[in-house]
């Protein structure tokens, strides 16, 4: 049996360092790392045989002050071209400036083609000047980026209305703008053969953990993949165990909630393109609590958090209830409620697990369709699909109305999670559970939750337990669980991200 | 032996010892301690106690003396090589058909009383599947595992015998004296099956984060699981009466249908029950399997693999063990011999292993001041 699996696993390695050889032979790492000479005409004829046929590599000639042939290298639309004709051709042109680099915010000097290659692909201009082996790399990056706007997928009543957007500097500026503290670290990394995507790893130097922090660059450095699109790319990448259905890394779009985790000790992963930002280590309190529950008074948050918790109980497991007590335990449901539900039913020809698998899945459609949709008819898809799967199904002799009640909550129950990814778990665990409490009632559901059970106490992410402060108990952590404490009380950070700096809050400077 | 670092919490230790317990004894312990008793059948989870502290007292005292260690090192270490081996042997035997019977018994009850229509070994094939699952984890899952499926345990069976005084004839209690001091040894000697679950504390104590204080947690799960038997036992005497309960075979659950007031929005309780009950009762058969399977792992000295491969195999003669008594009659009849050799077991070993060490640790006392009063 073992030497079965070590073979399976040698070979699946083999396999990996093939595929690993493919494709970095067709990377960055074939530009050729030659250097420039000296001639600006051989020096163009090096970069254009790097990009072949290129019709948006512009290439600029002139003639400096000092008679010198120059050439300017940039790719169109990525660059601003104010900067270019401004500051670097005319400053350059000009008989009266003394001054002879450009004035551009950012210079470098290089002469390895593998550099320039890279740095022109990611918007610079490069500037070649005869007699000159070194070109000047300046950074007149400036392409269109949206705008901040309000972020689509977590909205809050109370708290900051940006978001972030898809450009990375942008991003990171936002989490400065709301952290200005010196110890806020960055670090840079490049991932994607293809893609070249820049990712910063943001932390807090003397709150997180350090051993942690290099885990997370250690596992990103780990990753080899020709294209990192968006960060979820990063995120399966990295997980702790790939094949959970639980969400290890936290995303989300709001800077407020970025900063607050980055000031619990944990670490950001921020991917150029893309307004997805992640958050390492996770919790599974990530299910459940919102940046807005720190801004309202804590009775209300509290209530709310309780609500949520309530509300994904029920996304989970009100389908698979209806189906165990209508068909195993109709003795537990009230008997004038029996009665009603026996006349709703007495119409249906089908089974109760095959009723609520049929409007489970057209509400699975409805809300894929009405995702997919344009705009404008969105709320038409609405209309008609509680039309179609409400009444007329009812109507038809479909469903039960008890059971249009029971989807609609439970439909509305998954909105009511803060955070997306963490919701489709949910959603999609509702399945198994259904086809459990079809085959052994009530019974089959406690099975299919303490399965659940375990393998929540069995994910770690990055070291911390996911149930954690649950399990392992820490009382502190408590305190920021279920219910959320007064910001008086909540003077140490949690523990079980291993903080440096216990304390938020000193005892004197503050009003008891 | 990777992964295997000490660090079970007091309070992980305390839901262990509380979730191995209490299982599927509690279910009939309001027959059981009143046989003999009648209407003083709550003394007898008391004696139980007193009874099982003694070897609880004992473990502690191991657990403190080998530190990291399970009792499939420190066993051979006190009896010596032959001896030690037997008993390590004895011991994951007695954990294995103590598994087997709690599993059988929790299938009937939930076969009798909820899913008459489910076969019986569909529900014991579920639930040891779900143990083999548990298996397949490193032991501090299994902590984690305890300690959040403790509360399904704290609540029902604190509030259903409180619940259940509704009812209560408290004439049912009276008179308040015992007969025959016979019976009440006899009936103590029994009882103290409630309690087995301790045991296995000869495994998970050697997790115990250093400075977990383990006395501390096994007194909180000894006192918890008696105030639990008590009341129930109690509840069980003032509701039924002593007569009417020797004709019940599960009479805590006869306790839950007669409580109709609880019913707010549910209107029987005995389904809603049992469902949360079977949180208590895979703790109570996932920690002695697990401490099964874990031992022959580290008896063997090989990795996880080793004990998922042994878990899924173990499982199939398990599972046909399961299946040997005949009906309900036979399975308690065979539970009733089980308990003598149990009482072997779990009562006389550790104790016997306890003393042991101490007089070595005596003699090697002695033997230290000798060597010093020598060296000077």
């Amino acid at each position: 049996m073992s030497q079965f699996f070590q073979a399976w696993q040698k070979r699946k390695e083999a396999l990996q360092s093939k595929a690993l050889e493919q494709y970095t032979n067709k990377s960055m790492e074939s530009v050729s790392d030659v250097t420039l000479t000296t001639n600006v005409e051989e020096n163009i004829q090096l970069i254009e045989a790097q990009f072949g046929k290129c019709d948006d590599l512009v290439v600029r000639r002139f003639q400096t002050k000092s008679k010198a042939q120059a050439a300017i290298v940039f790719i169109d639309g990525m660059v601003d071209r104010n900067v270019i004709s401004d500051f670097i051709i005319r400053y350059m042109t000009t008989p009266d400036i003394t001054y002879h680099d450009p004035a551009t915010n950012e210079l470098d000097l290089t002469d390895k083609l593998r550099q320039i290659v890279r740095n022109i692909l990611s918007g610079c201009a490069v500037l070649i000047i005869d007699g000159c082996q070194n070109a000047y790399l300046n950074n007149t990056r400036g392409w269109d980026r949206r705008s901040v706007e309000e972020p689509q997928t977590e909205s809050v009543v109370r708290g900051p209305r940006d978001g972030f957007c898809e450009t990375l500097c942008v991003n990171a500026a936002l989490i400065r703008f709301r952290l200005k503290d010196p110890n806020l670290r960055v670090r840079h990394m490049v991932v994607g053969e293809r893609t070249q995507t820049d990712i910063y790893v943001m932390y807090v130097d003397g709150i997180a953990y350090p051993p942690m922090v290099e885990e997370v660059i250690a596992r990103i450095e780990s990753v080899h993949v020709d294209s990192v699109l968006e960060s979820g790319y990063i995120e399966q990448m990295i997980q702790d165990r790939r094949w959970s259905p639980f969400p290890q890394i936290q995303n989300t779009e709001r800077p407020d909630k970025v900063v607050a985790n980055l000031l619990e000790g944990k670490v950001g992963i921020l991917v150029d393109g893309t307004p997805f930002v992640l958050i390492a280590p996770a919790v599974f309190s990530q299910f459940y609590q919102s940046p807005e529950d720190y801004y309202e008074r804590f009775y209300i948050a509290t209530l709310i958090r309780l609500i949520r918790i309530i509300s994904i109980s029920i996304a989970l497991l009100l389908p698979s209830l209806y189906i165990a007590f209508s068909s195993f335990h109709p003795e537990m449901i009230p008997s004038r409620l029996v009665i009603a539900m026996a006349a709703g039913r007495s119409t249906v020809p089908f089974p109760s697990l095959i009723e609520a698998l049929f409007m489970e899945l057209a509400i699975e459609i409805l809300r894929e369709a009405s995702v997919r949709l344009p705009g404008p008819i969105g709320p038409t898809i609405g209309i008609v699909g509680a039309l179609v799967v409400g009444e007329a199904a009812v109507t038809a002799g479909l469903v039960s109305p008890v059971m249009v009640i029971i989807v609609a909550v439970t439909t509305i129950g998954s909105f009511a999670s803060p955070s997306y990814s963490a919701a489709i778990a949910i959603r999609m665990l509702r399945f198994p559970v259904m086809f459990l409490a079809g085959m052994f009632g009530l019974y089959g559901i406690m099975l299919f939750l303490i399965v659940i059970l375990i393998h929540l106490s069995s994910l770690k992410s990055f070291g911390v337990p996911y149930m954690s402060p649950l399990s392992p108990l820490n009382l502190t952590g408590m305190k920021d669980m279920f219910i959320r404490a007064p910001h008086h009380l909540l003077k140490t950070r949690p523990m079980m991200f291993h903080v440096q700096d216990k304390t938020r809050m000193r005892e004197e400077d503050n009003r008891k | 032996m990777e992964n295997q670092q000490r660090n079970f919490g007091t309070w992980q230790l305390t839901s262990i010892m509380i979730s191995s317990m209490i299982g599927v004894s509690i279910l009939t312990i309001p027959r059981t301690s009143t046989v003999l008793l009648h209407q003083m059948g709550w003394i007898s989870p008391i004696l139980g106690c007193l009874l099982a502290s003694l070897a609880v007292a004992a473990i502690v005292y191991l657990g403190k003396q080998f530190p990291g260690t399970t009792f499939v090192e420190f066993m051979p270490r006190i009896f010596g090589t032959v001896l030690g081996a037997i008993c390590v042997f004895l011991f994951i035997l007695y954990q294995f058909f103590n598994a087997g019977i709690t599993a059988r018994l929790f299938g009937e009850v939930v076969v009798t009383s909820v899913l008459p229509n489910t076969p019986l070994e569909a529900v014991i094939i579920t639930l040891l599947l779900l143990v083999v699952f548990l298996c397949c984890h490193e032991i501090e899952v299994v902590a984690r595992v305890n300690e959040l499926l403790i509360p399904f345990l704290l609540l029902p069976s604190l509030l259903i015998p409180l619940v259940s005084l509704m009812n209560a004839d408290w004439y049912n209690l009276l008179p308040f004296q015992i007969e025959s001091w016979t019976n009440v040894m006899k009936t103590g000697l029994n009882t103290y099956t409630l309690y087995t679950g301790y045991e296995l504390l000869m495994v998970y104590f050697a997790f115990a984060i250093p400075g977990a204080r383990l006395g501390v947690a096994s007194m909180t799960g000894m006192s918890f699981a008696l105030i639990v038997y008590v009341i129930t036992v109690v509840a069980g005497i003032a509701v039924f009466g002593y007569e009417e309960l020797q004709r019940l075979v599960w009479p805590t659950l006869e306790l839950i249908k007669v409580t109709q007031k609880t019913g707010w929005f549910l209107e029987r309780f005995e389904s809603a029950f049992l469902a949360i009950w079977v949180a208590s009762v895979f703790t109570t058969i996932g920690n002695m399997l697990y401490a099964t399977i874990f031992s022959l792992r580290r008896l063997f000295r090989k990795g996880l693999r080793f004990q998922q491969i042994t878990a899924i195999v173990t499982m199939v003669p398990l599972f046909f063990l399961t299946l040997v008594p005949k009906n309900i009659v036979e399975l308690f009849s065979f539970t009733q011999q089980f308990t003598t050799v149990g009482l072997l077991i779990t009562i006389f070993i550790p104790i016997l292993l306890a003393i042991t060490q101490f007089i070595r640790n005596q003699f090697n006392n002695v033997r230290e001041v000798n060597n010093e009063k020598g060296g000077t």
